[in-house]
């Protein structure tokens, strides 16, 4: 006990030094069982190349990405340009480098941004009920009566291109999953008796919903979390393909795809690049997903 | 019973719908300034006559709620407004545009439950065999790819390299089956014509491949994991015991049961279809709905790209409305439910 520091002081404290224990020992049982998951695994170790190559593009990549060497127009891949050059002569591997940094940020911030607003709505909704609850509940309804890809190009086309403006795009929608998944764990857990006693020892509301019921509804919010990283970086390429997501001047696989697509005839290296590594990327984010969802949560429906 | 549940459902329906609209109305107050000067601004000679009835249209002057309260009144009444890029009703064009967008939907959709169906049932059944294991594994790679990429991918394979299949387009000049319903399989059907029946299936054959991959994959998961619950019922057990042949268990005892939450994730598909739709009509140069938005979009025709995404919305909500009836429909629990 700290000198001068009252007993309910000390008690609460000690309680959050417990809590912090046992949330860090369950996060590091969650990583030890998920190694044990090889695709998980194969997943992660293809995710963490792909972040530290898209972190050091400047320094690895051969060229730089906006470089023109117009002598070197559609030179195919396997010469001086490893997977090849566009239609500028700009070098294929260095623009997917940089392009990397997009998909990925779009990826982390959206769904950051979704989660947090999403989590805090649906633990606020569900714990208090009443308008706030019904008003946002109708909201969520009426949104998801939108396909995702629609309404995302409905708000890009009103906001115009540029990298914010997709991020809110996305994330106009993408609140909504993590909103209902919160929500319905609160109401699942908010009758429950370590609650009840929660109350009688006089908790504030904001603790109860931090500390008590959160940790315990937070693992399927983790794993959709996960998942959706995947799908907006999907959402992202296909903006971009179409032109209205990251403005041309940046490098983007979308873009680059697109722009591979108008030379379809003559240079296949263009598009087919940049869509392997799309691929990959994803496909590896929702193996660690699905390998977090076997260890955390088994019975989330998911896809 | 089941028609109250069903109603009820339906009735259910109508404020989504409402909210669709309204969300839609509030899409347009997502611009920056005075949508007539900023729709203007990219658009040349534009007749006085056009500018007026785009200012009549926002009726920009009332405060939001009038103008609210009358778009509502002009979408009930069918009209969605007017094109400017096109010079022509938003609500005509996308009439227009809609069997093409339909034809390669349901042939998408027919294609995924083609394939998700027999493979969900084997792989079910054969749980943890090599064919499960690929199956799966394939399954993920087509959730995972994009629709657009898939989409290239055909065309460079079979189109560019093997010239099996056309790149783009519905069909061959000259092919164009004679208007009945404006879809090109059954016109060609209808009006006896071998030529353009084969010609527009095999345009309809790529797109539908690249829009329905992804379906597939997430329905032949679902048809999969409730197989397997359903095949350690009890019912399911007790019907081998009774001598009931292997393949009877399956399908009539097992996949009837595994077949409810399928017809409802086939609903949600729908919806990732239509989104898919755009970016894959835009590669495939498919006169539909999507490439009219994306074109809509560069001419800065706001009024056909809130039209559009309108009519997308609506969609939407009526195919999951028609999947939650089937659903009731199928479900007999509900009903045994009520009796009791």
């Amino acid at each position: 006990m700290i000198r001068g520091e009252s007993t309910q002081a000390s008690v609460r404290r000690r309680l959050m030094r417990l809590r912090l224990r046992l949330w860090a020992e369950s996060a590091g049982a969650t990583l030890k069982r998920l190694g044990r998951n090889k695709s998980a695994v194969a997943g992660a170790v293809v995710v963490t190349a792909i972040v530290l190559a898209a972190v050091l593009a400047p320094l690895i990549s051969p060229y730089s990405p906006d470089k023109m060497n117009l002598n070197d127009r559609f030179s195919p891949p396997g010469g001086e340009y490893v997977l090849g050059a566009d239609h500028l002569g700009r070098d294929v591997l260095t623009r997917i480098l940089h392009g990397a940094r997009v998909s990925i940020l779009v990826g982390l911030i959206t769904v950051a941004i979704s989660i947090f607003t999403g989590g805090v709505l649906g633990v606020l909704a569900g714990y208090y009920g009443g308008t706030l609850d019904t008003f946002m509940s109708r909201l969520t309804e009426v949104l998801l009566a939108f396909p995702y890809l629609i309404f995302a190009i409905g708000a890009m086309a009103m906001l115009g291109p540029g990298f914010w403006n997709l991020v809110w795009a996305l994330c106009f929608k993408g609140w909504v999953e993590f909103f209902r998944l919160a929500r319905a764990g609160v109401l699942a857990e908010k009758t429950k008796e370590y609650v009840e006693a929660a109350k009688v020892l006089g908790r504030s509301d904001l603790e109860i919903m931090g500390f008590e019921i959160l940790p315990n509804i937070v693992n399927p919010l983790l794993v959709v979390g996960t998942l959706r990283m995947g799908t907006m970086m999907v959402m992202e390429a296909s903006l971009s393909f179409l032109g209205i997501g990251i403005p041309p001047r940046i490098p983007t696989w979308g873009s680059m795809i697109q722009d591979g697509y108008r030379f379809i005839l003559n240079a296949w290296w263009l598009s087919t690049f940049p869509g392997i590594i799309l691929v990959a990327l994803v496909l590896s984010v929702n193996l660690v997903g699905e390998g977090l969802r076997e260890v955390l949560d088994p019975d989330l429906q998911t896809f | 019973m089941r028609g109250v549940k069903i109603l009820e459902r339906a009735l259910a329906a109508l404020p989504i719908m409402l909210g669709v609209c309204i969300v839609v109305f509030l899409f347009m107050r997502l611009l920056p300034g005075d949508p007539v000067d900023i729709m203007l601004g990219e658009a040349s000679n534009v007749t006085q006559e056009e500018i007026d009835a785009l200012r009549s249209q926002f009726n920009l002057d009332d405060p939001l709620h009038v103008q609210l309260a009358s778009y509502l009144m002009r979408v009930l009444k069918g009209d969605l407004g007017y094109s400017i890029s096109r010079s022509s009703n938003v609500g005509k064009l996308l009439l227009e545009a809609l069997p093409a967008t339909v034809e390669l939907a349901l042939a998408a959709i027919l294609i995924a439950l083609a394939v998700a169906v027999p493979l969900g049932i084997i792989t079910a059944v054969k749980h943890k065999s090599l064919i499960d294991r690929s199956s799966m594994a394939c399954s993920f790679l087509g959730i995972s790819m994009p629709a657009f990429w898939l989409g290239i991918v055909l065309i460079l394979i079979f189109s560019v390299h093997l010239k099996w299949l056309p790149t783009s387009g519905r069909a061959t000049y000259g092919l164009v089956p004679s208007h009945v319903t404006g879809f090109y399989v059954l016109d060609s059907i209808l009006t006896g014509n071998l030529p353009a029946l084969k010609d527009s299936l095999r345009h309809l054959v790529l797109p539908s491949i690249a829009l329905g991959a992804a379906p597939a994959a997430v329905i032949t998961r679902i048809i999969r994991s409730s197989m397997l619950e359903t095949l350690r019922k009890d019912y399911v057990t007790y019907a081998r015991a009774k001598g009931v042949a292997e393949w009877a268990v399956i399908i009539k005892h097992a996949f009837r049961n595994a077949l409810i939450p399928a017809v409802t994730v086939t609903g949600l598909e729908i919806g990732g279809l239509l989104g898919g739709n755009m970016v894959v009509e835009t590669i495939f140069g498919w006169p539909g709905m999507g490439r009219l938005v994306v074109d809509g979009i560069f001419s800065r025709d706001y009024s056909l790209v809130q039209g559009a995404v309108m009519v997308y919305g609506l969609t939407f909500v009526t195919v999951n409305l028609i999947a939650d009836i089937l659903y009731t429909w199928l479900n007999p629990k509900l009903v045994v439910g009520e009796k009791v």
